[in-house]
């Protein structure tokens, strides 16, 4: 057999190709060993994997005030200190005046989901729907309603269980935040002087490429949650909407889930409203608002403060909320796209140092 | 036991101790004070090298300077895994090299590789221009001294060039 003529025959397997395709199949299946260990610390230890991923997410937002603080000739371990000690008279200054708003509003949320309050203003609402649209007319609207407003109800319930759960690790998170803070440059140069010699540069280049777009990443994201929340409460407060505080936070919050957050925050918005008023007049109102604030957010907010870097595609945006929702539900929703801007600048920056570092 | 507490600081005040005297051979740091240059030891990385490992790669990213502690490092060209290519030069105790990686990552012009076992101390970008952000005055003095540097290989550069040229237009005149 010629095997000029059967090209396939002619492939020269020579020894370099061997260690490639060798060099291929550890990175992969060190891949798939690190994939499969985050999946396991997400669901079999996810309190603990929340915690740390808390405390990481908290630290790379205090770290450039601790740094300005050290350029003013602070030693790492005061300027942490003077930043946690700032923090928490914000916090407490906001505890002080913000509570009686929380508490009342609290109080009012608890009295009205134990009454019949809902219940008779649901009736109302549906009322006023079938004089305007006759065709709902003969629905059972209302039975379906409640049915509705029961599993809401039931997840609320389990959200502010998540939450309690999550405040009494408030402790625990400043804790290792703090220490994350105060050791981090240590801890980097201890993971660097165990890195092998032959890894040592691109480590090193890979550490600071990834903390760079990560730090720029979850300081945009906070920000903008942070002024959607902010904008959110002032507008609802000047439409009038009752727990403008609650709702407003949670559509910061829900921010951050690309395409879903805005509805998010602006559903509870339209239902406290209804029930509040039973009139669809302040609806449009709430919408009018939400909008300017996604407008605002679209052109403002997001573009100063939230890293180009990291733009994932919008069907990835969507498969990943759902993994997260399925994963750990609400709190899922919410950090999933966080999450993966950090995976993927891990990834990008990983394969980019194994191509130049000749490691691929 | 405070014999023992003793010596186990006075080996690390030791060490840190040569890595400032080490640095202060370096021109772009020969005019810190020493409380600069501690600076710049607390971001410094030191690496030991068995003989014939490579410190960097010819192509890689560059990603900062290397002092030599201890040792020989040769610097080659058209190096790979199974050859140490053309030799450009040898460098021993308190010689740097790969100086201009502190300024971009544009790929190494050469390898560099351990001639036998050595000891390296490292000053990397990514440290620097972190402790840059936190102490920019120092930025200026380096940076001004890198240039200095840079300046006057040019000029030699230019120099040699110039030789070059002449010599190749007596050429073709004769």
């Amino acid at each position: 057999m010629n095997e000029e003529n059967y090209p396939f025959f002619n492939l020269a397997i020579d020894r370099r190709s061997i260690q490639k395709a060798i060099k291929i199949f550890i990175i992969f299946f060190t891949f798939v060993l690190l994939l499969t260990a985050s999946w396991i610390a997400l669901t079999e230890f996810k309190d603990v994997s929340l915690i740390f991923l808390f405390s990481v997410l908290l630290a790379f937002l205090l770290d450039p005030p601790v740094g300005r603080l050290e350029s003013r000739g602070l030693s790492r371990t005061n300027a942490t200190f003077i930043v946690f000690l700032v923090i928490l008279l914000i916090i407490a200054g906001g505890i002080y005046l913000l509570f009686p708003i929380l508490s009342h509003q609290i109080k009012s949320i608890q009295a009205q989901l134990q009454g019949d309050f809902i219940k008779q203003r649901i009736t109302l609402v549906i009322q006023g729907f079938q004089d305007k649209f006759t065709f709902l007319q003969g629905s059972d609207l209302t039975g379906k309603m409640s049915s509705v407003l029961a599993t809401i109800q039931e997840n609320l319930l389990n959200f502010a269980l998540g939450l309690f759960s999550a405040l009494s690790n408030l402790v625990i998170i400043p804790f290792i935040t703090f220490f994350l803070l105060k050791d981090g440059p240590r801890l980097k140069k201890g993971i660097i002087a165990r890195t092998p010699n032959r890894y040592f540069e691109m480590m090193l280049n890979l550490l600071y490429k990834t903390e760079l777009q990560l730090g720029g990443y979850i300081r945009g994201q906070l920000l903008d949650a942070f002024w959607v929340g902010l904008l959110s409460v002032f507008a609802l407060k000047i439409i009038g909407v009752d727990y403008y505080f609650f709702i407003g936070a949670i559509a910061g919050l829900a921010n951050m889930i690309p395409y879903l957050g805005p509805v998010v925050g602006a559903v509870p918005a339209i239902m406290v409203s209804l029930m509040q008023t039973t009139s669809f007049s302040p609806i449009l109102w709430i919408v009018i608002a939400f909008a300017v604030i996604q407008l605002i957010d679209n052109v403002v907010i997001s573009p100063l403060v939230v890293a180009k870097s990291v733009d994932i595609h919008p069907l990835v945006i969507i498969i990943v909320i759902f993994i997260g929702e399925q994963l750990l539900g609400v709190l899922g929703m919410l950090i999933a796209v966080p999450v993966t801007g950090i995976l993927k600048v891990l990834v990008k920056e990983t394969i980019w140092s194994f191509k130049n570092y000749r490691l691929l | 036991m405070n014999f023992i507490w003793s010596n186990i600081f006075r080996d690390k005040k030791d060490a840190e101790d040569n890595t400032l005297e080490l640095l202060r051979k370096v021109p772009i740091f020969a005019e810190l004070k020493k409380r600069e240059l501690s600076e710049f030891q607390r971001i410094s990385h030191s690496r030991s090298y068995e003989k014939s490992e490579t410190i960097f790669w010819e192509g890689e990213p560059g990603v900062g300077m290397y002092i030599i502690q201890s040792g020989r490092v040769q610097i080659t060209q058209k190096c790979d895994e199974h050859s140490t290519g053309n030799i450009l030069a040898e460098l021993k105790n308190g010689d740097f090299f790969g100086e201009l990686a502190l300024l971009d990552d544009s790929p190494r012009s050469a390898c560099a590789i351990a001639a036998e076992p050595t000891k390296v101390i490292g000053i990397f970008r990514p440290d620097l221009l972190s402790l840059f952000d936190r102490k920019p005055h120092l930025a200026i003095s380096v940076l001004f001294k890198l240039a200095d540097m840079i300046g006057n290989r040019l000029k030699a550069t230019n120099q040699e060039l110039k030789k070059l040229q002449e010599k190749l237009n007596t050429g073709k005149t004769s």
